[in-house]
């Protein structure tokens, strides 16, 4: 009489095909789409970019608004440029939440910082000296991210 | 055949724990990181603030600018948690890539497709 080989058992076969499906199921969930957007070299240039001229903007803010006017104009089309840029890539919520804060000239960076010169025509110095420092360390926040994001580690 | 089932399920039990390894040491680094920053942004905020109100009892800069000065350190922090939040991420998306690498690593070198 043949003895049964017990590693044919039936139980075995189901315990090996559970384990694989566990294997397959690990792999099914780490290959998921990443959570976050990748570096863009386009969106790290374009924020430094805007944090040299809006600090150097920011420096004029001691001499009337009418004097810059159109270089604030010039500068919040760029800022809004930046922060359509960030929308429009996919898993970048962060990034663009960021934007949407510095643009914003309700709250008290950037957007908020032009919209002051505006309603109050100039600003005094200490004042500017304050708020740039503010604004530049939003910029290296937003800069941060970015340069943090997978494929960045060459600008960090 | 014998020899692959075998393998297969020990590839699986292997897997698992040196999983669970990665986690739980790439996880205590990310709390760690965080509660860092939220104790620098607790520093910041005390020492900026008492600066201001030092240049605005000289009257260095007035009082709207103290006020505005105060709410756009709020809105930094915001900017700042934002950063810090997105980088986590970062590094959940490294973790993930890592376990891919090393699942495939061990599948090809145990080869259970033999």
């Amino acid at each position: 009489m043949t003895s049964l080989n017990p590693s044919f058992h039936p139980r075995n076969h189901v315990k090996i095909f559970s384990r694989v499906l566990l294997l397959a199921t690990c792999l099914l969930f780490v290959s998921c789409s990443p959570a976050i957007a990748p570096f863009s070299h386009a969106a790290y240039e374009l924020a430094v970019d805007l944090k040299v001229d809006s600090l150097r903007l920011m420096d004029s803010a001691e001499l009337p608004y009418s004097e810059s006017k159109k270089k604030v104009g010039n500068l919040q089309v760029r800022m809004q440029k930046a922060f359509e840029f960030a929308l429009g890539r996919p898993k970048n919520s962060y990034s663009t939440e960021q934007w949407r804060i510095m643009n914003d000239s309700e709250r008290h960076l950037l957007g908020g910082f032009l919209r002051r010169w505006e309603e109050e025509s100039s600003l005094s110095r200490s004042f500017i000296v304050e708020a740039k420092t503010i604004v530049a360390h939003s910029f290296d926040a937003i800069i941060g991210l970015e340069s943090g994001k997978i494929g960045g580690a060459d600008v960090r | 055949m014998l020899g692959n089932i075998n393998t297969t399920t020990s590839l699986v039990d292997d897997f698992i724990p040196q999983f669970l390894n990665y986690l739980k040491k790439s996880l205590p680094g990310l709390q760690h990181d965080l509660l860092e920053h939220a104790g620098r942004i607790v520093k910041d905020h005390a020492s900026s603030v008492q600066k201001w109100i030092a240049q605005s009892s000289t009257g260095e800069i007035s009082v709207s600018d103290l006020r505005w000065l105060v709410q756009s350190q709020m809105d930094l922090s915001s900017l700042n948690t934002l950063k810090e939040t997105g980088l986590s991420l970062v590094k959940l998306d490294e973790l993930r890539q890592a376990m891919v690498s090393s699942l495939v690593t061990t599948i090809f070198k145990v080869n259970i497709f033999r």
